[in-house]
């Protein structure tokens, strides 16, 4: 009965620790080492999976011993496979392969299955609240049938409490397990730029919210042990040492089931705000990178307009007009400055004097003045005439030499500096106007009835699709 | 009467006469008003009668004031909304695309590039805009139509006079403060903050608006039809 106990004798009594020499001598090969370890795992798999029947050949465990070394990188040198194949199969066959001589084949040892099963219990323990909340039922309703006598008590103890101990501590251990899997995920993300942060971050709060969640399913599962506990309180079999030293077994072990509980929620609430700032540094991130974008978009796409340059006091710079890049709206401020209009009010009330001038005219010249200003007026109406002749002509002809309409000019009316101000104002409105092309060519057009004149050829041509 | 007075009680308050008239002529004229030194007598006016100047400049002006941030990094300002535009259009001024793009390219610097902690130097400013590899070819392309290594004293005198208009326009409506010793050195208010919420739009939405550009420039080879309103 004493082996057992929740406690070690040696620990109960403090007498020196005291293992048993077969323990000590064979440790090594009981507790394989990594390599070891793997194989028989992968063996195991492989059984499972039908890969390999239960009896194998030689060949599966060498097949094997290669695949592992290869995994960890521990590839032997050439030569020396051989040897470090066949040392490996005969420390196996100490605990953990049985060989059947008759058949010359091979099969795991049921040491190693159970080392096997025990290892993926470890690792992949389901989270089952469910089954917690039946194994505590169980243990409740058991209990109370069990606290009649010491020996009923005692077999309660070994028997239900020992054996469902393991499942109640291998699921905090999967949750603990699951805690740290996600902080190392969450550890990898802020060590490394992902693409796909947001989704990795999204997806390390689902897992901590569905720990935390499943943390609660399995306090709420716990519940039962108050009722443990008072059945415990309540049995007669107190006066008992061993009862009681069970009892305060028992009541340890829900006591620490429940700080570790505790501890997990608490994990969980120390990881949240840490996810909550990577996500605002990813946000800030994010809209720190749109800010760059649409800096560079607005840089690279306005555009800008000169207009000869401005004096400034004491530098010159260029006159320039700036315009936002398309789909860009320039914003509204409120400006509301009628207050700073800028009217001196003290001149208003003072106003400076008048200057009386005396106008003077030149009676007998007024004649002329008046028929020089009614030839003026007749000469732009007549420059405005043909104008309208030009552009009408460049409308249907499409193109037209201007250098024949000023020959025109000339012989109809017979006056140069009509002539001169229509090319001028032929020049000036054509160029600007974008539907048409004024060209200048290097070629003198002339008219025998003018021999002193000549004219650049200039040609207008309407460009408008 | 009463009723009016009890509604606008802020003009009852002893400080009203001293700070009040100040306050309404900064915002009227676009100016933002922050818990900063030079402005805390005004902001802690602004901030102890919040509701009612709201009330005052919404039923009298037809404009919404504006309290944005939180602690040391609250400002306030008059702002259009939809129901004002109509109303009084005329008390709004378009911040011009000079200014505007300096602003962005000013609160960048500052605040993801993390240049210059506190004061900064004018020249110093000029210097990293004129030098800056990112950006230095679009500002000359921009304001002198050259590369940086061809650009003329004229030139280089167009890019500082657009520096400097555009803070002085930003002392204006209170988005820097000049240092009142020294004219050169500039700190940056948290209401030029302002700049990014008007184009928060654009700035969320700024992958998407890349690729509609580029299809409209692939269909249009580069020409977009002229908005109403905008120039020429």
């Amino acid at each position: 009965m004493e082996q057992l106990s929740l406690i070690p004798p040696a620990l109960r009594t403090s007498r020196p620790l005291h293992f048993p020499k077969i323990l000590r001598d064979r440790y090594n090969l009981l507790v394989p080492r990594q390599e070891d370890g793997l194989i028989v795992l992968a063996i195991f798999q492989k059984v499972r999976a039908g890969i390999i029947e239960r009896a194998f050949p030689e060949r599966i465990i060498v097949e094997t011993i290669k695949q592992v070394l290869a995994e960890l990188g521990q590839a032997s040198g050439r030569g020396e496979e051989t040897q470090k194949y066949d040392e490996t199969v005969h420390r196996l066959l100490r605990h953990f392969i049985d060989k059947n001589i008759e058949e010359k084949t091979y099969q795991l040892s049921t040491y190693a299955e159970n080392f096997c099963d025990m290892l993926e219990r470890e690792v992949h323990t389901a989270i089952n609240p469910s089954q917690i909340q039946k194994t505590f039922n169980d243990l409740v309703l058991l209990l109370a049938l069990k606290l009649e006598s010491l020996d009923d008590f005692r077999h309660w103890y070994h028997a239900q409490f020992f054996k469902h101990k393991a499942d109640i501590s291998a699921q905090l251990r999967a949750l603990q397990a699951q805690i740290e899997d996600t902080v190392d995920q969450l550890n990898d993300l802020v060590k490394n730029d992902y693409d796909n942060f947001r989704e990795m971050l999204i997806g390390c709060e689902a897992l901590l919210d569905r720990i935390k969640e499943q943390a609660d399913k399995l306090s709420s599962a716990f519940s039962s042990k108050d009722d443990i506990k008072q059945l415990l309180d309540d049995a007669d079999l107190g006066v008992e040492f061993e009862f009681r030293e069970m009892k305060r077994d028992v009541r340890m072990y829900f006591k620490d089931i429940e700080m570790r509980l505790i501890n997990v929620s608490h994990t969980i609430d120390r990881i949240k705000p840490k996810i909550n700032k990577l996500y605002n540094d990813f946000e800030k991130r994010d809209y720190d990178r749109k800010i760059e974008t649409f800096l560079v978009y607005m840089l690279k796409n306005s555009t800008s307009k000169f207009s000869g340059t401005k004096k400034l006091k004491d530098r010159k710079v260029h006159n320039v007009e700036v315009f936002l890049a398309p789909h860009i709206r320039e914003k509204e401020l409120c400006s509301d400055r009628s207050r700073i209009t800028g009217i001196d009010y003290l001149q208003l009330l003072e106003p400076p004097p008048i200057q009386l001038q005396t106008l003077e005219w030149d009676e007998a010249d007024l004649s002329r003045q008046a028929d020089e200003r009614r030839a003026y007026m007749a000469r732009e109406k007549r420059i405005e005439e043909w104008f309208n002749v030009i552009s009408a002509d460049v409308e249907k002809k499409k193109k037209v030499n201007f250098s024949d309409y000023y020959y025109k000019i000339m012989n109809k009316d017979n006056d140069y500096e009509e002539a001169v101000k229509e090319a001028t104002l032929v020049l000036k409105e054509f160029t600007k106007n974008p539907d048409y092309e004024v060209t200048v060519f290097e070629e003198f057009n002339l008219d025998p009835k003018h021999p002193s004149i000549g004219i650049w050829k200039m040609q207008i041509k309407n460009i408008a699709s | 009467m009463e009723n009016a007075n009890k509604k606008y009680s802020f003009l009852e308050a002893e400080e009203a006469e001293a700070l009040f008239a100040e306050i309404d002529f900064m915002f009227k004229s676009g100016q933002h008003i922050q818990n900063y030194p030079h402005q805390v007598e005004m902001f802690n006016f602004v901030e102890k009668f919040e509701e009612d100047l709201r009330l005052y400049y919404r039923n009298l002006f037809k404009v919404n004031l504006a309290g944005k941030g939180s602690d040391y990094a609250r400002y306030f300002y008059l702002e259009m909304d939809d129901e004002s535009r109509g109303v009084v259009k005329s008390r709004a001024k378009k911040l011009t695309p000079e200014h505007t793009l300096l602003g962005i390219l000013l609160l960048k610097i500052h605040r993801i590039d993390k240049y210059f902690i506190n004061d900064i130097y004018v020249p110093d400013f000029i210097q990293l805009l004129k030098t800056n590899e990112e950006y230095k070819n679009f500002i000359y392309n921009l304001f002198a139509r050259r590369r940086e290594k061809e650009a003329t004293e004229i030139d280089e005198n167009t890019i500082d006079e657009w520096v400097r208009n555009s803070l002085k326009e930003f002392e204006r409506l209170g988005w820097i403060h000049f240092d009142t010793r020294n004219k050169e050195l500039f700190e940056i208010m948290p209401s030029i903050e302002r700049l990014f919420t008007m184009y928060s739009y654009e700035i969320h939405n700024i992958d998407r608006l890349i690729d509609e550009t580029n299809s409209i420039e692939e269909k249009t080879g580069g020409l977009y039809p002229v908005e109403e309103g905008e120039a020429e």
